[in-house]
C-alpha cells in the first residue's frame, strides 16, 4: 500500500511543473521560515504558489533533497520511510523530509493537503474549508512589497496571531499555505512570535500554464477532516508514549513534531502538561475514546480503502 | 445600526460572476479597504460592521474591468441593492517577472529591517562600520553609542537575545560584518516579555540577525603587524568566537592594539560617559580629583597613543524553559601616552595672566568586571530576575608638568574604583493587561584617590612633596513597587518607592618637608545622607492622531550634611510634573511638545568646604549648600521619517532654565588657580536649536546628510573676587555629508564641517570669537574583483583667522577579499604625512586658550583576516 501511494504521489507531483498549457496564471515564489525554539530544527524553504483560474497549488521544491536545513553540513544517514526520507541531523535530531503539496479549489471552497503523523513517517490526506481565517483588515495600505502596494490584515488562528499583507492589484484572491480569504493575493505573512514567516522573492505574472488539477485525485486514500486528522495524530502520539514507557522507543522512527502539529499552538499548549505516567496515558486514552465516538471513528484510523 | 448591502454581479450578457470581490471603502480614501465580501454564483450580501459617512463600493473580478459606486450619506439601518455588470477584458497579457532586488530596507509596522550586504562597499570590517551607513541610525565615533530615529538604543540583541545590555559596543565594535545578514531596528522594545502590550516606554533597540551558516560555532581573527615612525612596531589583533546552539549563545573576544583603536565600550582616553554610566549616575560616587583626559576634537584613532588589551566573555544559557543565566566578564588594560602644550592669555579686572604649560601623562587603567543575571519564570505569569555586578578599576597616571616653561613638577595620580551592585526584580502579571513589579537595588561604590606632587606646590621653598588623599564612599539602597497596566486606549504606571543614599567623604592634604616632618594641610571629613520617599505616576493615551502623556512625581526629600564646620539639614516636599503631546500630522510625520519641571539636589559634587588639590595648577573648595536646583524645560520637536523612501528630517528647539546652581569664583594667582564653588539662586539659561535632514537618492545613487545646530548658554561666574558676571556663550555648528553609491569602480564620501564659538560678558564690550573648519574627503576605488582601495584626506583649520595654521592628514588602505576564501587582507597606512601634534583654540568669557596635543605617529600595517 505504501509503495503504491508513494509511486502515485511522487510520479504525479514531480510532474506538476511540466503539466500546464495556455491559461494566464499568477505565480509567486516564497521563502518560508519556521523558527522553532530549537535552532537546529529551524528551516528555510522555497515554496511556489501557482493560481490558475479558480484553483491554486502550493508546493515546496524539496524532492528527496536535504538542502532546506541550515545545518545541511551535518545531515547524515538518510533512510526512506513511507513517502518521506528520514535524515539524521545530529545526535539528538532526526526528521523526515517529503514534498508538501496543498491544493485549493475556490469554487468548491476546499483545501486538500498531505499531513504527517507523529513518529510514523506516514502521511494522511486532510481536507479543510478555505474559510479558516476571520481577518480584521487594518486601514493603512502603505507597505510596498516587490513594488506592489499592500494592505495589512490580522487574524488569530489556532493559538497564534498572524499579520498578512495582501495586494488587490496582483490578484483577487489566493495566498500561500492555508492563508486565504482576503480581497487580494497574500504576498507576505508572519505570526507575531515570528515562528512562521512567509516572504515573497519572485512574482511571475501571465505565464501561460495548463489548468491545475487536484494532485491527490488519483490516490485511493480517503481525505480526513481536520478533527479526524487530530484524532489519528493523537493515536500516534499515544502509541509513541506507550513505546517510550515500554522502553521500545528506539524501534520507532524518531521524527520531530510535524508542521501540521506545530502550526496549531493550542495542541502544543495542551501537550505541555502531559507526561508518560499510567494515569496520564489513561487520561489521553479516555479522551481519544470519546473523540472517536463523537467522530464515529474506530480504535485506530478508521478509514475506508 | 449599520447598512446592509446586497446585489448581483454579472457580465454584460447577464451571466453570473463568482469570485468577484466587493470592497468597502470610505469615499475619500479609495486606497484603503475597510471591509469586503465575495460573490457566490453572482450574488452577494454584506452587513457593514460600522457606519460610513460616504461609502464607496468597488467591485473587482479576474479578467473583468472593475466597477465602483459611491453612496453619499447612506441611511443607517437601510438595505441597499446593487446590480453590477462587468465588462470582460480580453487582452494579450505579456509575461512579467518581478524579483526582489538587493533590498536596502524593509519596513513593517514597528520593525525596520536593513539588509547588511546592500550597505557594504567592501571596506567595512566590523558591523559598526555598516551601521553608520544605515539611514536613521547614528553611531558615536568614539563611544560607540547608537541612536535610532533620534533616540538612544536600549541595547543591541543577537538573534533576539540580549547578550551585552547597555555595553552593546562590545558586539557592534567587534562582530565581523561577514557574520551578519540583517539589522532590525525595533520600536517599542520591551526587555520583559510579560510587559509586552502593557508597558508604553517608547524604547528602541537593534537586533542582529546572523547568516544561517553562522550558527553552532563561528568566529574571526585578524592579526596586523607594521612599522610606525621612530622604528616602533605597530600591532593589532582582534579575535572573536561566536557560539550559538538552542540553549546557549556566547560571544568571546580577545584583542590587543597600539594603533589608537578602542575595542571596549569604555572610554579612558576622552572620558566620554557610557550609556550605562549615564543611566546609573545616582549609584556612583564622583571622582573629586579628575582623571587626565584628552579634549581633542579629532577621532580617538588619530590621537589615542595606546597599548590596549581587552578580553571579554559574554554568554546566555537557557537551562530550560524557565531558567536562563547570563554572564559578562571583562578585563581591560591600557597604556595611554599623552603630551599636551597649553597656553592661556586673558585679562581680569585690569590684570593680565599668561599661563603656558607642558604636560606629559602616562595613564594606565586596569579594569576587572563581572556581571551575572539570572531569570527564572516562577510561573507562566511571573518572572524573577536577579542582577549582580562587581568591578574594580585602578588607574595610575604619572604626570610630568612644566609650568610657564620653567617650573618642573612630577605628579602621580592613583585612583581606584570599587563597585558592587545587586538588583532583584519580581514581575507578576495580573490578568492580561496589568502587572505588578517589586524592585530592590543595592550598590556600594568606593573611590579612593591619591595625588602626589613633587616639588611641593603649597610650600615650594621648604617642602619637597605634597600629597592629596581623597576618598568618596557611597552606599545606595532603593526599593520600589510598580503597578503597570493598559486600560482602553491608555497605559499607566504608578510606583511607590523609597531610597537611602549615604555618602562619606574624607580628604587630607599634607606636605613632606625637607626636614622629614609631615605638615598637615586642609582636610575634609563629612557624611552626606539623602533619603526620599516618592510616588510617581505616568499615564499615556492616544486618540486618533493625538497622543497625550502626563507624568508626575511627588516626593519627600531629606538631606543631611554632617561636617566639622557647617552641618546642615534640609527637608523638601517636591512635585515634578511633565506633559508631552504628540500629533501625527501625516503618516510619516510627528510633531511633539514637552514641558516639565524638576527639582534636583546638587549637593553631592560640592560637599567639601576645605581645599582639595586637583593638579599642580588648581585646587577646589566649596561653600556647601543643600538648596535644590529648579529645572524648567520646554521642547518642540518635528520628526519626519519615511524609511521606505530613505528620508528623515528632524528639527528641535529646547529651552531650559536652571534656577539655582553652583557658580565658580575663579581666583587666578601667578602659578595657581583656586576654584571656589558656591550656590546662588541665580538662573542659567540654555537655548538649543537643531536641524538635520538625511536623504538617500536611490535612483541617482547618492546620499546627503545635512545637520546644523545653534546653542546659546547664559551663565554666571566670578573672577578674582569681581562682581557676579553675566556671560553668554553662543555656538553655531553646520555639517554637510555627501556619499555616492554608484555601481561604478569609483565612489566618494565628502564631509564639510563649520563651527563658530562666541563668548561674551555683559560688562565688557569685547567678544571672543573662534571659527574652525574641517573637510574630509574619501575616494573608494574598486580594483580587481574582491579588492578595494580607499584614500582619505582630512583637512582642519582650527582658527579661520590663521588659515596657515592648518593640519592635513592622509590615510590609505587597500583591501583584498578573494572570492570563496576564508582569508582576506588589508594594507593600511595612517597619518601618512606624519603630523606629530594638533592644536585647537577654545574661547571663554575671559579669554583664549590654545591646546596642542600629540598624535598617533605615522604607521603602515599589513593585516590578515580569517573567518570561519
Amino acid at each position: 500500500m505504501n509503495l503504491k501511494y508513494f509511486i502515485f504521489f511522487w510520479l504525479f507531483v514531480a510532474k506538476i511543473p511540466a503539466a500546464y498549457t495556455q491559461v494566464p496564471s499568477v505565480g509567486i515564489q516564497y521563502i518560508v521560515s519556521v523558527n522553532t525554539d530549537d535552532i537546529v530544527m529551524r528551516t528555510k524553504e522555497i515554496y511556489s504558489l501557482v493560481i490558475v483560474k479558480n484553483e491554486s497549488i502550493y508546493y515546496n521544491h524539496l524532492i528527496d533533497s536535504m538542502s532546506d536545513f541550515p545545518h545541511k553540513a551535518i545531515l547524515a544517514q538518510p533512510k526512506k520511510i513511507g513517502i518521506g526520507t528520514k535524515v539524521k541531523l545530529s545526535d539528538n535530531h532526526t526528521t523526515v523530509i517529503a514534498q508538501d503539496v496543498l491544493y485549493k479549489n475556490y469554487e468548491q471552497d476546499s483545501i486538500i493537503y498531505n499531513a504527517e503523523l507523529m513518529h510514523t513517517g506516514r502521511f494522511e490526506l486532510v481536507g479543510e474549508s478555505l474559510q479558516l481565517f476571520d481577518w480584521h483588515i487594518l486601514p493603512n495600505s502603505d507597505t510596498l512589497i516587490l513594488g506592489y502596494k499592500c494592505q495589512a490584515a490580522k487574524a488569530d488562528f489556532r493559538g497564534r496571531t498572524y499579520t498578512a499583507y495582501f495586494s488587490p492589484q496582483l490578484h483577487a484572491f489566493g495566498g500561500p499555505w492555508k492563508f486565504d480569504g482576503l480581497p487580494g493575493l497574500i504576498l507576505q505573512v508572519q505570526c507575531h512570535e515570528k515562528f512562521f514567516v512567509i516572504e515573497p522573492y519572485k512574482i511571475v505574472l501571465n505565464a501561460t500554464l495548463d489548468p491545475i488539477k487536484n494532485p491527490y485525485r488519483e490516490l485511493s486514500k480517503e481525505t480526513l477532516n481536520r478533527e479526524q486528522y487530530i484524532y489519528v495524530f493523537g493515536q500516534g502520539r499515544l502509541d509513541y508514549y506507550k513505546f517510550i514507557k515500554a522502553g521500545l522507543a528506539k524501534y520507532l522512527p524518531d521524527t520531530p513534531l510535524p508542521f501540521s502539529f506545530l502550526s496549531d499552538k493550542r495542541i502544543e499548549d495542551d501537550m505541555e502538561g502531559e507526561d508518560i505516567t499510567d494515569s496520564s496515558l489513561k487520561g489521553i486514552e479516555e479522551r481519544l475514546k470519546k473523540t472517536a465516538e463523537r467522530l464515529n471513528m474506530g480504535k485506530k484510523d478508521n478509514k475506508k480503502k | 445600526m449599520a447598512q446592509t448591502l446586497t446585489g448581483t454581479i454579472t457580465d454584460k450578457e447577464g451571466l453570473p460572476i463568482s469570485m468577484a470581490n466587493i470592497l468597502i471603502k470610505e469615499a475619500n480614501q479609495p486606497q484603503n479597504i475597510l471591509e469586503f465580501t465575495r460573490s457566490k454564483a453572482g450574488k452577494f450580501s454584506l452587513t457593514l460592521k460600522k457606519s460610513y459617512q460616504n461609502l464607496r463600493i468597488d467591485v473587482t473580478a479576474f479578467s473583468h474591468a472593475s466597477d465602483s459606486v459611491i453612496v453619499l450619506n447612506p441611511h443607517k439601518d437601510s438595505t441597499y441593492f446593487f446590480q453590477f455588470k462587468l465588462t470582460f477584458i480580453a487582452q494579450e497579457l505579456k509575461e512579467v517577472v518581478v524579483m526582489s532586488e538587493k533590498k536596502l530596507i524593509d519596513v513593517k509596522e514597528d520593525t525596520v529591517t536593513y539588509n547588511v550586504s546592500a550597505y557594504r562597499n567592501g571596506t567595512e570590517q566590523k558591523i559598526e562600520d555598516v551601521l553608520k551607513k544605515m539611514p536613521g541610525i547614528k553611531v558615536n565615533e568614539n563611544s560607540g553609542t547608537i541612536s535610532y530615529k533620534g533616540k538612544e538604543v536600549e541595547t543591541v540583541t543577537l538573534e533576539g537575545d540580549d547578550l551585552f545590555g547597555k555595553n552593546y559596543a562590545i558586539g557592534t565594535k567587534n562582530i565581523n560584518v561577514d557574520m551578519v545578514e540583517q539589522v532590525q531596528a525595533i520600536d517599542n522594545y520591551s526587555a520583559n516579555p510579560l510587559l509586552k502590550g502593557i508597558e508604553e516606554n517608547g524604547k528602541v533597540s537593534l537586533n542582529l540577525k546572523l547568516k544561517k551558516n553562522k550558527f553552532d560555532l563561528s568566529g574571526s581573527s585578524n592579526i596586523g603587524l607594521g612599522l610606525a615612525t621612530e622604528q616602533k612596531t605597530a600591532i593589532s589583533t582582534n579575535n572573536t568566537l561566536l557560539g550559538i546552539t538552542h540553549s546557549y549563545k556566547s560571544f568571546a573576544l580577545l584583542a590587543f592594539n597600539n594603533v589608537g583603536l578602542n575595542s571596549t565600550p569604555f572610554d579612558h582616553f576622552g572620558n566620554i560617559q557610557t550609556a550605562e554610566r549615564s543611566k546609573e549616575m545616582p549609584y556612583h560616587a564622583p571622582k573629586i580629583i579628575p582623571e587626565k583626559t584628552s579634549s581633542t576634537p579629532l577621532a580617538d584613532s588619530r590621537a589615542n597613543v595606546n597599548k590596549q588589551y581587552f578580553a571579554s566573555y559574554n554568554a546566555v544559557f537557557k537551562i530550560n524553559k524557565r531558567w536562563s543565566i547570563k554572564n559578562n566578564l571583562y578585563f581591560m588594560k591600557d597604556d595611554i601616552y599623552g603630551y599636551q602644550y597649553s597656553k592661556m592669555a586673558f585679562a581680569v579686572d585690569g590684570f593680565e595672566f599668561n599661563f603656558s604649560d607642558q604636560t606629559q601623562t602616562h595613564k594606565r587603567p586596569v579594569m576587572y568586571r563581572g556581571d551575572l543575571e539570572m531569570k527564572y519564570n516562577t510561573s507562566k505569569t511571573s518572572l524573577l530576575e536577579y542582577n549582580f555586578r562587581i568591578s574594580q578599576e585602578n588607574i595610575k597616571t604619572p604626570i610630568q608638568t612644566r609650568l610657564n616653561d620653567s617650573l618642573k613638577f612630577e605628579s602621580r595620580l592613583n585612583s581606584q574604583d570599587f563597585y558592587l551592585q545587586q538588583k532583584l526584580l519580581f514581575t507578576q502579571k495580573i490578568g492580561k493587561k496589568r502587572a505588578l513589579q517589586f524592585h530592590v537595588l543595592q550598590s556600594t561604590n568606593s573611590v579612593p584617590q591619591i595625588l602626589t606632587l613633587t616639588p611641593s606646590v603649597l610650600s615650594p621653598d621648604t617642602a619637597h612633596l605634597d600629597r592629596q588623599e581623597s576618598q568618596f564612599q557611597k552606599n545606595y539602597i532603593e526599593a520600589q513597587c510598580v503597578l503597570l497596566g493598559a486600560i482602553g486606549r491608555g497605559k499607566y504606571t504608578f510606583s511607590l518607592g523609597l531610597r537611602h543614599d549615604k555618602n562619606h567623604y574624607t580628604s587630607l592634604l599634607s606636605s613632606l618637608f625637607s626636614n622629614g616632618k609631615l605638615g598637615l594641610g586642609a582636610s575634609n571629613n563629612l557624611i552626606y545622607n539623602q533619603q526620599a520617599v516618592y510616588q510617581t505616576g505616568v499615564y499615556k493615551t492616544h486618540y486618533k492622531k493625538w497622543k497625550l502623556g502626563v507624568e508626575y512625581s511627588v516626593s519627600y526629600l531629606y538631606q543631611q550634611l554632617q561636617n566639622e564646620s557647617m552641618p546642615q539639614n534640609k527637608q523638601a516636599f517636591i512635585i515634578e510634573p511633565l506633559l508631552t503631546i504628540e500629533y501625527r500630522l501625516k503618516k510619516y510625520s510627528l510633531f511633539s511638545l514637552a514641558a516639565g519641571y524638576k527639582q534636583n539636589p546638587l549637593a553631592q559634587n560640592y560637599l567639601f568646604s576645605n581645599e582639595v588639590l586637583v593638579d599642580p595648577r588648581a585646587s577646589i573648595k566649596n561653600t556647601p549648600s543643600l538648596m535644590l536646583q529648579n529645572h524648567r524645560f520646554y521642547s518642540i520637536n518635528y520628526y519626519f521619517s519615511n524609511m521606505g523612501k530613505f528620508f528623515t528630517l528632524h528639527t528641535m528647539a529646547t529651552y531650559s532654565r536652571l534656577m539655582g546652581n553652583f557658580f565658580t569664583n575663579w581666583t587666578f594667582r601667578e602659578r595657581t588657580t583656586q576654584l571656589n564653588n558656591f550656590f546662588l539662586p541665580e538662573p542659567t539659561d540654555n537655548l538649543q536649536l537643531l536641524f538635520s535632514i538625511e536623504q538617500l537618492f536611490k535612483e541617482q545613487l547618492f546620499k546627503v546628510d545635512i545637520s546644523s545646530g545653534y546653542n546659546v548658554l547664559s551663565y554666571k561666574n566670578i573672577l578674582n573676587g569681581s562682581q557676579l558676571r553675566n556671560n553668554q556663550s553662543r555656538n553655531l555648528h553646520g555639517k554637510l555629508d555627501f556619499t555616492t553609491i554608484f555601481n561604478s569602480p569609483i565612489n566618494f564620501h565628502n564631509k564639510l564641517e563649520y563651527r563658530q564659538n562666541l563668548a561674551s560678558t555683559e560688562s565688557i564690550s569685547s567678544t571672543f570669537k573662534n571659527e574652525s573648519f574641517t573637510h574630509s574627503f574619501t575616494t573608494i576605488i574598486r580594483l580587481i574583483k574582491g579588492s578595494y582601495m580607499a584614500v582619505t584626506s582630512d583637512y582642519y583649520i582650527p582658527n579661520l583667522n590663521k588659515k596657515n595654521d592648518a593640519y592635513w592628514f592622509l590615510d590609505a588602505k587597500i583591501v583584498y577579499d578573494p572570492p570563496k576564501s576564508k582569508f582576506n587582507f588589508m594594507l593600511t597606512g595612517k597619518n601618512l604625512l606624519n603630523k606629530k601634534n594638533f592644536g585647537q583654540i577654545q574661547t571663554s568669557d575671559y579669554g583664549f586658550s590654545m591646546y596642542q596635543s600629540n598624535l598617533l605617529p605615522r604607521y603602515v600595517m599589513l593585516l590578515v583576516f580569517f573567518s570561519f
